[in-house]
């Protein structure tokens, strides 16, 4: 077995599309630099100066308006409460004085910008590792390679399982490179335009775990990829399935049956990278005037639901690959 | 395990589901492979050949009957057996993108086989100066050649070679009739499979002839030659008309061609130059017509197309040897 998983990794890093996928991930992350720069950058003298006139304006405006539009708020909360007495327009809220701090840019710290990018490369990563894995075996089928592997070794739950693995391997390696690298690129660039900012213990440890749950994310991903490419044999088709079935059932059933959020991948992989994810189901009635409304009820997912989920669709679809390559003809 | 034969079938069964529902591929196969030498195992296309070497394979699983190699119940035990296998199923199929020397080192990684084994196989197949270059490129000789170097990477005991000449030129099918040949002298059981008979009767020891997914005739090749060829005689004589009565008249069948007779059914050739003789009709030529394989096949499997039971057959060349 060991033996095996030596020459299927060999061979997964062998593949040109391994490499080619890997610089895609390089052009992804080279695009994110550019945004981070130009976030990273400090605030000039000119965009200073604009922020203070913008301040000033508003402070004159309120000092000058402020009370009538307390008043006229105050005077439409009443007016509505007429109808309904827990109708609450915040308009001490709304009509307190600017504050400083809302005027201008402040350019984020590494902490924020690292978690925001790390965050939104996921899926991307994900996407990427996938289609390694999902190639390096559906490649095998289309090529009709996989029959001369076979007269090598018939044992065929060996042969699956050592793609399999290594598909995880090569799969977590490629992503904590790529993530990795994400996440230095934005501290190179943050340091360089000196808005580093503080970096507490706590934060680096919240961004380290931010970046495991990514490249574990990734590397599930990866075996996804690998089990669609054993069932359906070909690469094109294993995207499609995974594609068709974001759009199509993701999206369909998010519209038309919003408490079935646990059973979907989106919610879950939020809630697997974010540390939660919300959904909102309606509670629909008509009232005793005949008036047919909604109240919608907010569920929250938690890490370990993400986890649980992502954890039994993938083994599911391992089962259903081992399963599938034992029994059916290599023709 | 010695003394086994190197292949063995029973009952083999294959269907396949298509649209205009299930198709038969092989049925009731019932093949017996000696240990040793070239064993030719012919068929027209679509009569199931290839099929039933997936199955001895275990690429595609039969539906019923049981199989051997070496002694070995396959395709349970097959990871006993494969080390002793070489094989090359239809056409030849490796990795396009990699060189053909990675895709022979990653096969002998699978199994075990030194790096330098590689070297060696790629030399006796007369590739080690493209070894570099992608699979892709190569010709079909060349990757049927590659083909053959990764059969011999394990050094087999038994290589089957599925149509090993499809799409060669002269040279390259007189190097891989070469090549079996010289694995069957030195004790190796080769199984080759074709449709071109010519080329297996160059160098097959023994066959097997299968149509429809059955077994036809089996045996040696010069068992099923010699069977057939007992029967036939050219004559050359004096007044054929009226040796042709004569001789029909003492029950043998005649035809004519050109100025000869062709006497069928003539299993000893001494009986007719003497019938002629005591008539008065001189013989100044007497050849036995020996057949080719292919007239055997076509017979046997022309037979087979027309529907005609092909146990009678079977038992006609003496069954399995």
């Amino acid at each position: 077995m060991m033996r095996l998983l030596v020459v299927e990794t060999r061979r997964l890093w062998l593949r040109r599309l391994t490499w080619f996928t890997l610089f895609a991930g390089l052009l992804v992350i080279g695009l994110t630099g550019v945004a981070t720069w130009q976030q990273a950058q400090p605030v000039s003298a000119a965009e200073q100066a604009q922020s203070d006139n913008d301040y000033q304006q508003a402070l004159k405006d309120w000092q000058a308006n402020g009370e009538q539009m307390l008043k006229d708020c105050l005077q439409q909360q009443a007016e509505a409460q007429k109808t309904d007495p827990k109708a609450d327009f915040q308009c001490q809220a709304a009509s307190q004085a600017p504050q400083r701090e809302w005027f201008g840019r402040q350019p984020p710290s590494f902490l924020e910008i690292a978690q925001n990018t790390t965050r939104n490369a996921a899926l991307t990563v994900g996407f990427l590792v996938f289609l390694i894995g999902a190639s390096a075996v559906a490649a095998e089928f289309t090529t009709g390679a996989i029959g001369t592997w076979l007269t090598f070794e018939p044992r065929r739950l060996r042969v699956l399982t050592s793609k399999l693995v290594a598909t995880g391997v090569t799969g977590f390696l490629a992503s904590a490179a790529l993530v990795a690298l994400l996440v230095g690129t934005t501290y190179a660039i943050s340091r360089y335009a000196g808005t580093v900012g503080a970096l507490p213990s706590d934060g680096l440890r919240a961004l380290g775990l931010l970046t495991l749950r990514v490249t574990a994310a990734a590397t599930l991903a990866g075996l996804v990829g690998a089990s669609l490419g054993a069932l359906t044999r070909h690469t094109g088709a294993a995207i499609a399935v995974a594609l068709g079935y974001a759009v199509a059932i993701e999206g369909f059933v998010r519209a038309w049956k919003p408490e079935l959020a646990p059973f979907l991948v989106d919610p879950n992989l939020n809630a697997w990278i974010g540390g939660q994810s919300t959904y909102s189901v309606p509670l629909c009635s008509t009232n005793a005037e005949g008036f047919y409304s909604c109240t919608y009820v907010e569920h929250t997912l938690w890490q370990a639901d993400g986890a649980r989920f992502g954890g039994i669709v993938v083994a599911l679809l391992i089962l259903a690959a081992l399963w599938a390559f034992r029994h059916r003809d290599v023709t | 395990m010695s003394g086994a034969p190197a292949i063995e079938t029973s009952g083999l069964r294959k269907t396949y589901r298509t649209r205009r529902g299930r198709q038969v591929a092989v049925q009731g196969l019932d093949l017996h492979v000696p240990a040793g030498g070239v064993h030719g195992f012919l068929g027209p296309n679509g009569s199931g050949k290839t099929t039933s070497i997936r199955m001895l394979l275990g690429l595609i699983n039969a539906d019923s009957g049981t199989m051997t190699i070496f002694g070995h119940p396959v395709p349970d035990d097959l990871p006993a057996v494969i080390d002793r296998v070489g094989a090359i199923v239809e056409s030849p199929k490796f990795f396009p993108a990699f060189s053909g020397r990675t895709n022979l080192e990653l096969l002998a990684g699978a199994i075990g086989a030194p790096k330098s084994r590689v070297g060696e196989v790629l030399e006796a197949t007369h590739l080690a100066d493209r070894a570099k270059d992608h699979y892709a490129a190569y010709s079909l000789g060349m990757k049927q050649r590659l083909a053959v170097a990764a059969t011999l990477l394990k050094d087999p005991d038994l290589l089957i070679f599925d149509e090993p000449t499809n799409g060669l030129d002269p040279a390259g099918i007189r190097e891989v009739r070469d090549t079996m040949r010289d694995l069957g002298q030195r004790g190796k059981t080769v199984l080759v499979s074709s449709h071109i008979l010519a080329e297996v009767e160059q160098v097959a020891d023994t066959v097997s002839i299968i149509g429809r997914g059955h077994l036809l005739a089996s045996g040696s090749v010069s068992t099923i030659l010699g069977s057939q060829g007992t029967t036939v005689v050219r004559v050359g004589v004096s007044e054929p008309d009226r040796a042709a009565t004569l001789l029909a008249y003492e029950g043998w069948t005649t035809r004519r061609e050109g100025t000869h007779l062709v006497v069928e059914g003539a299993s000893d050739p001494a009986a007719v130059t003497r019938a002629l003789a005591l008539a008065g009709l001189y013989v100044h030529e007497l050849t036995p017509v020996v057949p080719d394989l292919e007239s055997v096949f076509l017979d046997l499997t022309t037979h087979e197309q027309l529907g005609a039971p092909p146990t009678s057959r079977a038992s006609r060349w003496g069954g399995r040897k």
